[in-house]
């Protein structure tokens, strides 16, 4: 059995991975390897090339977990996933003014991406029944969370969890902290926490998973998970900063620059 | 039983019009047909509605696939026929929009992965439900997609050769004006035959996919009749009575197809 993880940050690793990172612990529990494909920053684009790549390993009775991300972002320039719509490499003034243009005059048919994931998620549900996966889903973002939802009895073998990861993140703060998110744009890269969780949201994550593929126990991320901890004092606070923000693990991370090419492959050796 | 078609102006279905090829094959088979093709539609289009019907698709269905190309984006939610990308009837702003959106933003592996998602999605249907499904190729630009990707989708069956040499094999040496670009499309504006394709080879093509469906005869783009568009031909009452339909299709075929489509959605729908 091999457990597959696709998606974006919340997803992502390294090939030097700490063990209680959620898809790791996950992995330990299941006693079985983990192939973990998330990228910070890509687009469900890019979840769709890496799962179409990994699809003919994917074996009888594997655990697929798939992290939805937002169906805004964009995989326009190839050599570059990580780039998800909003900037461009090297700030390409051409580029910079031509994505602008296209997020204002021309993305407004949302019909196209629902399609899309549809297209997807049907792919996907057709391997789960033919090699009877466990396989999860997780909903970034309103948009994927809301289609998930709506057409989940389209997807009966699916594990939908209620409730986003975007949400689990945010509400990790305290609500007078909030602000230091917005500032940051959760974009990863100033985000101290490793996959924008803390170690105990991780741990908790991995065995509300766990409990599903053991015991079909629906996975609940509104309740019985850490909220409301994150303080500004706090994440200047040394112990809290190896406890619960996996200390140089997140810093080592996220030195790399993952605008690179050559760095994002190396992530993956 | 029914055929389900897909597509665009190559597929698109003009009401009452017999010999049109879906609809000949509709007959020859004792079987309804629904097309969901519009003209100037997208790949995108296609996924939709593919999969707004795929719960009306019943046991052995039939189901054609004439996909457009590529190069077209269905940007404007509201017309789905405006998706060729540098002819759309936008605002000048929007057509500033697109053209920097083709300089410096389209990436073609992205679209490739959307079609074979999609490909593979119908091929599990075909699977489940025992249709008969059959992808006719319109253009050289697909040819490689296709050829490299056909062992995922391999209950889908594939047409050998290229829609668009019908099209253009039809017109007498010499006539036929090429784009310029090197995919060899041929212009289609003005383009006075129903599908790109007199009623001669409608009907040839009605055959071939229905023996395909009767006894598995694969589907080819050959024996079809060539030369047959000259320039004295498109003067000549006769040709354009029965080669062209007589163009009654050019007078009320969009505001036709558009009506039907909805009647065939909202049919479907009340019927699952």
């Amino acid at each position: 059995m091999t457990l597959w993880v696709f998606g974006d940050s919340f997803s992502l690793t390294t090939n030097n991975p700490h063990p209680d990172q959620w898809m790791h612990r996950l992995g330990k529990e299941l006693d079985t390897p983990v192939k973990c494909f998330g990228l910070h920053g890509s687009s469900l684009e890019f979840t769709y090339y890496r799962f179409n790549i990994s699809r003919n390993e994917i074996q009888e009775n594997d655990v697929v977990v798939v992290n939805l991300t937002r169906s805004d972002r964009r995989w326009f320039f190839k050599n570059y996933p990580t780039i998800h719509g909003y900037v461009a490499p090297d700030n390409d003034p051409n580029s910079l003014e031509a994505i602008q243009q296209y997020h204002q005059l021309l993305d407004k048919n949302q019909d196209v991406p629902n399609t899309y994931l549809l297209n997807f998620l049907n792919n996907l549900h057709y391997l789960t029944k033919r090699l009877n996966l466990k396989t999860v889903i997780l909903s970034n973002a309103n948009e994927e969370h809301n289609l998930m939802i709506e057409k989940q009895s389209q997807f009966p073998l699916f594990s939908i969890a209620k409730g986003m990861l975007r949400d689990l993140s945010i509400n990790e703060y305290k609500k007078e902290f909030q602000y230091l998110l917005t500032e940051t744009k959760i974009a990863g890269a100033f985000d101290p926490r490793m996959n924008h969780l803390i170690k105990s949201n991780h741990v908790i994550l991995a065995y509300k998973i766990l409990s599903n593929i053991k015991n079909k126990t629906p996975i609940n991320l509104t309740e019985g998970v850490m909220k409301n901890v994150v303080t500004k004092e706090l994440l200047e606070d040394e112990s809290f900063i190896i406890e619960e923000l996996f200390d140089s693990w997140t810093q080592s991370l996220y030195s790399l620059n993952l605008n690179n090419p050559a760095e994002v492959n190396e992530i993956f050796k | 039983m029914t055929i389900w078609v897909f597509g665009a102006s190559g597929s698109a279905m003009m009401e009452n019009t017999p010999d049109q090829w879906m609809q000949k094959l509709a007959t020859l088979l004792h079987t309804d047909v629904k097309s969901l093709a519009i003209f100037g539609a997208s790949l995108d289009f296609n996924y939709q509605k593919f999969n707004q019907i795929r719960y009306n698709i019943k046991n052995k269905d039939i189901v054609i696939l004439y996909m457009p190309g590529f190069e077209r984006r269905w940007f404007f939610k509201d017309r789905p026929s405006d998706t060729v990308m540098l002819e759309l009837k936008a605002t000048p702003e929007e057509n500033n929009a697109i053209e920097q959106y083709i300089r410096y933003l389209d990436n073609p592996e992205v679209h490739e992965l959307y079609l074979l998602n999609f490909l593979c999605n119908v091929d599990h249907l075909t699977k489940k439900l025992n249709l008969t499904t059959i992808l006719l190729n319109p253009f050289v630009d697909l040819e490689n997609f296709i050829d490299t990707k056909k062992d995922l989708f391999p209950h889908i069956h594939i047409a050998k050769g290229q829609m668009v040499y019908i099209t253009c094999d039809e017109y007498k040496s010499g006539l036929l004006k090429k784009t310029g670009n090197t995919r060899g499309i041929p212009i289609m504006e003005n383009d006075l035959r129903l599908n790109h394709m007199c009623r001669s080879n409608h009907l040839i093509l009605a055959d071939k996919l229905y023996n395909y469906v009767k006894n598995q005869i694969p589907v080819t783009i050959d024996g079809f009749k060539e030369n047959i568009y000259t320039e004295d031909a498109v003067t000549d009452p006769g040709f354009i009575e029965y080669e062209l339909f007589d163009k009654k299709y050019k007078k009320d075929a969009d505001l036709v197809l558009c009506e039907s489509f909805d009647n065939i959605v909202y049919k479907t729908r009340n019927d699952a």
